[in-house]
């Protein structure tokens, strides 16, 4: 997908010293952002740090930008790579936890401690089932509807391990909606 | 195809993931097999409705206020503005530092393999015998370092490994003897003057070929030896 016209002026125009371009230009994705940053980390509060991270540092890396991309495409490789690296410290912290509180509270693997969360939605607790590759995977092209490519280059991998990620995500998907949530099957 | 390799591709085929060629052949497959038929048909249900659900979702959304604070707090960063080719002049000055770096460790590297200090080539011995005629040795033959082996004295007796090693002990000891008087003085400028002279010696190990060069302290070349 070729960067839109406006799109490319408005980059040029923030990368030329006129910072005040860069509200129009991230606007439109404002909520798209969020709502990808809720789905990965499945916490709103979170998920608005890490749009905010996102948007810092798309800003301060503006000029590496590359306009053959679609620039949400772009967008949503940050801000996945950002909601990546939380959640890997949200785990760490419950594992740090987790053995610290060992013998005081009964015992919970560091995966369902970090997944304590805000589940809002039927679609958030099927996202639930899926492991952490799975899920942004899922997200990325399941969800948001980006290609297989884009997909993988948003989360720095091959589009091998984006496909063999999808079809097991996709299964378990099958699986906990058939089993769990079959009104979504039936589409009520 | 069989069922079991159809199956691992079957999601793939629900989500149209798969390439051309690939998806006819499997769906052939599924025209035929109600049990891949119904499988595949799940499986687009289940992502159908998932997108369905998502997009149902609730969109969650900035306060204004919010978003106004975030843009202030970004824009307020260092701007990513553009210099003309500043990257490239970044990468410019790593590379020359780099080069420079690079040329400096060779230096240290070859300083001690290549440049050894000299082999004085004969004009030089016999200009270093007259200044000191008559001399003796001050220093005993034992106390000299090994002499180079890479030439050969019969072919080159011209070249004597021991000339080698006085000149270099000789200016060891210079602060030594240039207290010692005129006499002392006119040795080590003879020594110093023989440690001003570097040769560059190539052997080839086929032929057992020697080619020597001899540079003076300002690399002027000298002449050669085979």
């Amino acid at each position: 997908m070729w960067m839109k016209d406006t799109e490319k002026e408005l980059v040029d125009m923030v990368l030329s010293g006129r910072i005040e371009a860069f509200e129009p230009l991230v606007t439109p994705y404002r909520q798209p952002l969020l709502a990808l940053a809720c789905r990965l980390t499945g916490n709103r509060e979170e998920a608005g740090e890490v749009v905010q991270e996102a948007l810092l540092r798309a800003f301060k890396h503006l000029r590496r930008y590359d306009a053959s991309r679609s620039f949400r495409n772009w967008l949503f490789q940050i801000a996945a790579n950002e909601a990546r690296d939380r959640l890997r410290k949200r785990r760490r912290e419950a594992r740090l936890l987790e053995e610290a509180g060992r013998g005081l509270a009964p015992s919970r693997s560091a995966e369902a401690g970090c997944l304590v969360r805000e589940i809002r939605s039927d679609l958030e607790k099927c996202l639930a089932v899926l492991g952490p590759r799975e899920r942004e995977v899922f997200i990325l092209r399941d969800i948001e509807e980006l290609d297989v490519r884009e997909t993988a280059r948003a989360l720095g991998c091959s589009s091998i391990s984006v496909r063999v990620n999808l079809s097991s995500a996709r299964r378990k998907i099958r699986d906990v909606i058939r089993d769990k949530f079959p009104h979504l099957e039936e589409g009520r | 195809m069989t069922c079991r390799k159809a199956r691992k591709a079957l999601p793939l085929l629900a989500g149209g993931d798969l390439a051309a060629k690939k998806a006819s052949r499997l769906e052939a497959h599924v025209a035929f097999c109600p049990a891949c038929r119904r499988e595949l048909e799940e499986l687009r249900t289940a992502l159908g409705r998932a997108r369905a659900a998502a997009r149902a979702e609730k969109a969650v959304d900035w306060h204004e206020a919010e978003w106004k604070a975030l843009m202030a707090r970004i824009t307020a960063e260092r701007p990513a503005t553009r210099t003309p080719a500043g990257g490239r002049r970044r990468w410019e000055l790593a590379a020359g530092l780099a080069t420079v770096v690079l040329a400096a460790g060779l230096a240290i590297v070859f300083r001690h393999s290549i440049f050894r200090p000299a082999h004085v080539p004969p004009a030089v011995e016999s200009a270093a015998a007259k200044s000191v005629p008559g001399e003796p040795e001050e220093i005993s033959r034992e106390s000299l370092p090994a002499a180079p082996t890479r030439i050969d004295e019969k072919k080159f007796p011209a070249i004597k490994p021991e000339y080698y090693a006085r000149n270099v002990d000789r200016s060891r000891t210079s602060p030594n003897q240039a207290s010692v008087g005129k006499k002392g003085s006119s040795k080590t400028a003879a020594a110093e003057a023989g440690q001003d002279v570097l040769s560059v010696t190539m052997v080839s190990r086929e032929t057992g070929l020697q080619v020597v060069w001899f540079f003076n302290k300002n690399f002027e070349w000298k002449g050669d030896l085979e």
